[in-house]
């Protein structure tokens, strides 16, 4: 199993570092991550000295002949942002990391108020937009007539749906009324 | 001026690539090969530096299409950098020279006799 293990292991290296090689053979390859590695870089710095860094060393690595000393330029570039940015004054890694944990907390920790203050908003009188009574009950008895009778028969029902949406009317005017509204 | 840099080996490096011909402009990879530093160590040298106000830089005043290439940016020392650089690299040499009076500083053993006379 292990002398399997092995060989197997060994195509897979052997096919990975052909694709490397052939990629790094080309010209596009190597610019490409180069500017990418230097990008990275940059965005290790503060917000305000990214582009004039990013511009400045994208042009020195791309300023050098060959297809290896750009991108070992940009490795290297890439290697120390870290140390750079934070003397630069940008958080490290770790200090994101950290305040992005903290963050998520502090989230999950108020998420259980949000829910209630929600509810409460829901559950508020003064929040609920819900259509007259009337109008439930004509819909309703609309829908009522339309899943059971043809729409040929519909008419009378939808006029004694009217009239009773009215009727409804009225007597929610005689609530109002009655409560002094 | 936000106070001076640390002056670490890269520092002195990059102050003595200036200092042979200070009035001369020169761009990042120029300084960098001819200090022997890549990118990771040059930059935070030249940002410690601008900070402190003893190398001023701008962009290259030309079009790219008709340099053929992008834009550089190019450095130069202050006058109080020339000054900071040429004390700074003094101060440097001196350390590393031995003085004549303290004698070797190695293999100096308390009660052994110290070259130049007297004792120890």
């Amino acid at each position: 199993v292990t002398a399997w293990l092995i060989a197997v292991l060994t195509a897979l290296g052997v096919l990975l570092w052909g694709m490397v090689k052939a990629d790094l053979e080309d010209d596009k390859v190597c610019r490409w991550l180069a500017r990418h590695l230097i990008c990275r870089a940059a965005s290790r710095l503060p917000c305000d000295e990214r582009a004039r860094w990013r511009e400045e060393s994208i042009q020195n690595a791309f300023d050098l002949p060959g297809r290896l000393p750009p991108l070992l330029w940009a490795l290297d570039t890439y290697v120390r942002a870290g140390r750079w940015g934070r003397m630069r004054g940008a958080p490290s890694r770790s200090q994101v990391l950290l305040a992005r944990i903290r963050a998520a907390w502090q989230r999950l920790r108020s998420l259980p108020t949000a829910q209630a203050r929600a509810r409460t908003q829901q559950l508020h009188p003064a929040s609920i937009q819900s259509p007259p009574a009337s109008e439930n009950a004509s819909t309703y008895l609309i829908d009522m007539c339309r899943a059971r009778i043809s729409p040929a028969d519909l008419t009378p029902l939808k006029e004694s749906a009217t009239k009773l949406a009215q009727l409804l009317r009225d007597v929610e005017v005689v609530e109002y009324r009655g409560h002094g509204l | 001026m936000d106070g001076l840099p640390r002056t670490t080996i890269n520092v002195l490096r990059v102050l003595r690539v200036f200092l042979e011909d200070p009035a001369t402009e020169r761009y990042g990879l120029e300084v960098g090969q001819a200090a022997g530093l890549r990118g990771g160590s040059l930059y935070p040298v030249f940002g410690r530096l601008e900070d402190a106000g003893l190398l001023v830089s701008h962009w290259e005043d030309t079009d790219p299409s008709e340099a053929g290439r992008p834009r550089r940016r190019m450095y130069r020392l202050t006058t109080e950098g020339v000054a900071y650089a040429r004390q700074a690299l003094a101060e440097a040499q001196q350390s590393l020279t031995p003085s004549s009076d303290r004698g070797p500083r190695l293999g100096r053993t308390p009660g052994l006799p110290v070259p130049g006379g007297g004792s120890a």
